[in-house]
């Protein structure tokens, strides 16, 4: 035991050291951390010659009324600079120190018409002969404001004018709020997608480049030096954790970038917005998608050992890629009805199991003991075919330079040791 | 002498045809030993079961006096017939994985790996990606990592195919450093002068059964008889009880049919008063037996 476990740990180490060092990997690896902080420098260079770099300008208010009282001079997310000169407020639209004046005149009340006193025109005034909707909506919240002040406190009518945001609370069965937002749960769907999406990059790449390196060592006679220091299974197992390892270290460095880099990113785009997700969900997202790629990665290293050449390799790998991108067709069914008895039988056949079970974890289509029965068919199904690539493994090298065929496969995995 | 590798009545079918049938050999610490044979004679797959990457359906192979097959295996050193190494790594870094998998520690691996660098005179070329070298130079770094790890077994499967006469030159001068530390060497090859230089015992075998096994000289000498070679002007018009005449490098060469004996050759010159300058009874080359052994086996069947 202890011996075959430093054989595997010797495979690993060479394995990820040759695997890590290849320039696709690293190109791939960096790819996403590289395009971010591009995005990132793109807008910030953007930003630095854009001349409304600056925070936005107030509004200027002229009120040529005696009548009226001031309404406060925050409203709406804009802040209001009060003149009591017509000529006060160009004179102040002139030096910039506001971006545009809105002149209330004395017969307001019967007219309802307000001056809108403007600079320089923007490149696209032409298409809209008046002030902006942000700017319009905040000036009429300031009149309807200005016109109720002295009746009633200015905090309620502040309210009053600008009205009220709506929150979700969703009611569990046992009658209590669950403590979940949309945006929680919005940004856990995403996040269950985006690693569907990346078991699928990962197994396309990781695990079929396993697939056709077992292939090459047998195409290339290296496999016949292994075979005479470590056993089967310890190559196979050494070989699946390598580059499973690699692929985990890339979409660490993805993940790790886009955690990093994207709030960054926030920062500097007005109106950008945050995703909270469920960590306890991520937890369980992260658990599928590694015995998902387990699995895959298992059933490509036994293509490799039963293929004769590196091309037959990669024309059998759909047999793995086919039932995942099956698993991604049915996706809409799987979130309209996440209990349905589809999403059921897919989350326990283990190559479509690991993209249904994240898909309906992230929507509540699955207990937590469902959950755990998946995840172990999955894991228990990957070793019973570590186990049964060794012995193909064996038997295809048995069998030198003949192609297997199921009858030959089963015959050797009833007796290859 | 200790016996090395000892093969006993093993016998391999591949989907019902016998590709190795009931041969034994065994090898002693501190002997070359070649194996011979036309190509599809199960050379390799004899090897391949030696090293356990294949199991026999029959017969038995000890390793090392018996020691467990994994235990054996890693003080044997082996040379396969297809080359491959990884294209994509740094020479020193296959040769110090290569020596990890034989269980050595990281720094001897890697100290070994320079030592047979140097001996192989490619230790300038150890930060090198393999795929920046020449074909022989990879067959060099291949034998240095069989090598590498001082091994009590070295199997060699058709070791000088593709090489340089220099090259081969340089690893025939390593092969007997090694035999007189004491290790057992093990080549398969096509070429017989090399195994007439190298080896003091052969096995030929052909559609995987045994023809020859045993010294070289022995197997030589035992037809030698059969061949005379005559250096002299010209020869006699009629030559009773030879069955075969060739001129070569300024002698006759006679290959005597059945109950002629030597002796009877130089009569017939003496009889024509033909001078003769020398006189010998040839031993048959090793390329000679072979040819002649496996013709016999292919018409036998």
């Amino acid at each position: 035991m202890l011996e075959t476990l430093n054989e595997m740990r010797l495979i690993f180490a060479e394995e990820l050291r040759r695997f890590t060092r290849g320039k696709g990997y690293i190109i791939l690896t960096l790819a996403v951390p590289t395009i971010l902080l591009v995005v990132m420098g793109v807008i910030l260079t953007v930003r630095a010659v854009s001349p409304d770099r600056e925070e936005p300008k107030p509004i200027g208010i002229v009120t040529l009324s005696n009548d009226w009282a001031s309404a406060s001079d925050d409203l709406q997310g804009f802040h209001f600079l009060a003149f009591s000169t017509r000529q006060e407020g160009i004179n102040a639209l002139t030096e910039g120190s506001v971006k545009e004046v809105f002149v209330i005149p004395e017969d307001y009340l019967k007219t309802g018409r307000v001056e809108w006193l403007h600079g320089k025109d923007s490149a696209f005034s032409g298409l809209n002969s008046g002030p902006s909707g942000a700017s319009s909506a905040a000036v009429r919240a300031y009149l309807r404001t200005t016109l109720a002040i002295e009746q009633m406190v200015p905090e309620l009518l502040a309210r009053a004018v600008v009205g009220a945001t709506f929150e979700r609370v969703r009611i569990g069965e046992d009658g209590l709020p669950v403590e979940e937002d949309a945006d929680t749960k919005v940004g856990t769907i995403i996040v269950s997608l985006v690693f569907t999406l990346l078991l699928m990059f990962s197994i396309m790449i990781g695990a079929a480049s396993l697939g056709e390196a077992v292939a090459e060592e047998k195409e290339n006679r290296m496999i016949d030096v292994l075979l005479t220091s470590v056993k089967p299974l310890s190559l196979m197992a050494g070989k699946v954790l390598a580059i499973g390892t690699a692929q985990l270290i890339m979409i660490t460095v993805w993940v790790g970038s886009v955690v990093i880099i994207v709030p960054r990113i926030a920062d500097i785009i007005p109106g950008a917005f945050e995703f909270p997700i469920n960590l306890g969900l991520l937890v369980w997202v992260l658990a599928f998608f590694l015995a998902g790629y387990f699995v895959s990665a298992v059933i490509m290293a036994g293509i490799g050992a039963a293929a004769t050449k590196v091309q037959e390799a990669n024309q059998l790998a759909f047999l793995v890629v086919f039932p995942l991108l099956a698993s991604v067709y049915v996706l809409g069914l799987i979130l309209s009805n996440p209990d349905g008895a589809l999403a059921r039988v897919l989350s326990f056949i283990p190559l479509t199991a690991p993209s249904a079970m994240m898909i309906r974890l992230a929507v509540d289509g699955s207990s937590r003991l469902e959950s755990l029965a998946s995840l172990a068919v999955i894991v228990a199904t990957g070793m019973a075919l570590l186990w049964a690539s060794a012995r193909v493994f064996r038997a295809s090298l048995l069998m030198y330079g003949q192609r297997l065929n199921l009858r030959r496969v089963i015959r050797a995995l009833r007796e290859a040791g | 002498m200790d016996v090395a590798l000892e093969i006993k009545d093993v016998t391999k079918v591949y989907d019902g045809r016998t590709v190795v049938d009931h041969v034994s050999l065994a090898v002693e610490y501190g002997e070359t030993f070649g194996l011979l044979g036309p190509n599809g004679s199960g050379k390799t797959t004899t090897i391949r079961m030696a090293l356990d990457i294949i199991r026999p359906e029959s017969g038995s192979v000890s390793l090392l006096g018996g020691m467990s097959t994994r235990k054996a295996l890693a003080r044997v050193g082996y040379l396969p017939e297809e080359r491959g190494l990884y294209q994509k790594s740094k020479v020193i870094d296959i040769l110090v994985y290569l020596g990890r998998l034989k269980r050595m520690d990281a720094a001897t691996a890697r100290a070994n790996a320079r030592e047979m660098l140097q001996r192989v005179g490619l230790y300038e070329y150890r930060n090198k990606k393999v795929q920046a070298l020449s074909r022989g130079m990879t067959q060099l770094v291949q034998f240095s990592g069989a090598l590498l790890h001082k091994p009590d077994l070295i199997i060699l499967d058709e070791p000088f195919a593709g090489l340089d006469p220099l090259n081969v030159r340089l690893m025939k001068e390593i092969l007997r450093e090694q035999k007189k530390r004491g290790a057992a060497i093990v080549f398969s090859t096509h070429q017989m002068p090399d195994v007439e230089e190298l080896c003091e015992r052969v096995l030929l075998i052909n559609d995987g059964q045994t023809l020859l096994y045993g010294r070289l000289a022995e197997l030589r000498q035992a037809r030698g008889m059969r061949s005379v070679r005559v250096t002299a002007d010209r020869q006699p018009e009629s030559m009773l009880g030879v069955v075969d005449t060739k001129f070569q490098n300024g002698s006759f060469e006679y290959l005597m049919g059945e109950g002629t004996k030597p002796d009877e050759i130089l009569r017939a010159y003496l009889d024509a008063s033909i001078p003769v300058e020398r006189y010998e009874i040839a031993l048959p080359s090793l390329n000679q037996i072979f040819i002649e052994e496996v013709s016999r086996a292919r018409n036998v069947k």
